[in-house]
């Protein structure tokens, strides 16, 4: 012990303590940032525009691993999708011709070519989902055009991709609805009308040896998406009817028929990428002498003899 | 005549009190305190910036469901934020460790996990979100040194909670500006 007569003389120097009260403090004060901070990380995160909601919606019941780091391609099956789900969104990986022929409902459209990067604009339309959306992508009957379509997607930065194991096909054998959209088919076409743009599906040789007055050469390649200064141009005039033509006959089932007739072709790129009143016109085109079987009329503009297709309904596609 | 008590005869629990109050802890908590901080500081920058890309840092590590990812996700870099900057200025700079020590402690924890299932992974998402980069090439699996850089933060950060008194900040000044009322008084 301190002799009491010393240190009161200040001779020998009173111990300090150890500041257990403010190490206990300190916990008080730790518990008070947790709190501010927490209060205001929430309130930033409600003002900012790229905030996410607090909880992640998950609609498949998966606990990890996470879709990025899986070795394999991450995968969901037919039976766990849940169309119409708002915070998932499907996407069809499929050509055009495909896509038409049936789609799971509200299904996207972005076609994986062989030769071509995907549709930039649609990229930008995932990119600008919101947080936590999950993408599915889906291809035709196995994963391949999904999967590269999914790491092409991965490289410019989208999370949260999966891929519909065993493509549409499957979806198919669970009995689950397809959507699918008809092209109207105008089996034998006389004059033009004033409001109707022709589309020459025909090959650049067979375009340049002759077409319809006044057509627009698209055409018909099942390795590169149309042009786009050419897509740009038709959606200027989007009101107009646009007819699509080649030059073979039309099959009775176009979206069935392998390989994809030109003029079905073309027309389904445009009817997937959104473009209204287009048709296809099922008389082949041979060259520019070839008589029309219509009435022929005056003053440049001729009402079209449109016989109704083979089953009686106005477009002979289903 | 020598009226000082040999060191010798010094009481052991006098000698750690002494010890503990050393003046030297009020500066050599300072550069412990700025490094620390800035280490934290450059952390949460990028997970503020892209609060998405650190939510899915947080899933990869497949400890939580992804239900809650997101909540974490907005949370943490704002607590990493306020804490680093007390933490520097030596504002409530016990309480400021006794929560780093915290993060610290569950980051040790992630790590450990994610070494003993050899979690495949570009980075531990501590400074840049890992998810986004997933695909590449260049996935690794965690190692030891980046759980050795968490510990030695965790022993600065419990040493600043021990012995720093926050002399050099603004726990400092308040106390001193306290004092200097108190006597004017």
């Amino acid at each position: 012990m301190t002799d009491p007569v010393l240190e009161e003389k200040n001779l020998v120097p009173a111990p300090a303590k150890i500041p257990w009260r403010d190490l206990v403090i300190a916990w008080r004060d730790a518990a008070l940032i947790v709190v501010l901070s927490t209060v205001a990380a929430l309130a930033f995160n409600a003002l900012r525009a790229n905030g996410l909601p607090w909880l992640r919606y998950a609609p498949f019941d998966l606990l990890g691993p996470c879709p990025e780091i899986a070795d394999d391609i991450p995968l969901i099956t037919a039976k766990k999708l849940k169309p119409g789900d708002p915070n998932l969104v499907i996407v069809d990986v499929r050509l055009a011709w495909d896509h038409l022929g049936g789609h799971l409902p509200g299904a996207w459209f972005l076609p994986m070519y062989e030769t071509a990067s995907l549709d930039e604009a649609v990229v930008a339309r995932l990119k600008n989902l919101k947080a936590g959306t999950w993408i599915v992508l889906t291809g035709a009957a196995g994963t391949a055009t999904a999967e590269r379509a999914l790491t092409a997607l991965v490289g410019q930065g989208l999370r949260g991709l999966y891929v519909l194991e065993g493509g549409v096909e499957a979806w198919e054998k669970l009995g689950r609805p397809l959507e699918s959209t008809s092209i109207p088919v105008i089996l034998r076409e006389s004059g033009r009308p004033a409001d109707r743009i022709f589309i020459d599906a025909r090959d650049e040789e067979a375009f340049a040896a002759g077409n319809r007055e006044g057509a627009i050469h698209l055409p018909f390649d099942d390795l590169l998406p149309p042009e786009q200064e050419i897509l740009d141009r038709l959606r200027e005039v989007k009101d107009r009817e646009l007819v699509v033509y080649a030059g073979e006959p039309l099959p009775a089932r176009p979206d069935h028929h392998r390989p994809v007739h030109p003029a079905y072709g073309v027309a389904a790129e445009l009817v997937a990428r959104g473009f209204r009143n287009v048709s296809i016109l099922a008389e082949p085109f041979t060259g520019p002498a070839q008589p029309t079987n219509g009435p022929a009329t005056g003053a440049g503009v001729s009402p079209v003899t449109e016989e109704p297709s083979e089953d009686g309904t106005p477009g002979g596609a289903p | 005549m020598n009226t000082r008590r040999p060191a010798s005869s010094t009481p052991l629990s006098a000698r750690i009190s002494n010890a503990w109050n050393h003046p030297v802890h009020a500066w050599v908590s300072v550069p412990v305190r700025l490094i620390v901080g800035v280490t934290f500081l450059i952390a949460a920058w990028p997970k503020l910036a892209d609060p998405e890309g650190f939510a899915w840092s947080i899933a990869m590590y497949r400890m939580m469901t992804p239900k809650y990812v997101h909540l974490l996700a907005i949370i943490l870099p704002m607590v990493e934020l306020v804490t680093a900057i007390t933490f520097i200025a030596g504002f409530r700079v016990r309480g400021a460790a006794v929560v780093m020590c915290g993060m610290l402690v569950m980051f040790i924890v992630a790590l450990s996990y994610a070494f003993i299932h050899e979690l495949e992974m570009t980075s531990c998402g501590c400074f840049t979100p890992a998810g986004a980069k997933a695909l590449s090439e260049h996935r690794e699996t965690v190692g030891t040194d980046l759980l050795w850089r968490d510990v030695w933060m965790l022993f600065a950060c419990g040493y600043v909670w021990l012995f720093d008194t926050g002399r050099w900040g603004v726990d400092g000044w308040i106390a001193r500006w306290r004092q200097r009322s108190s006597k004017h008084a």
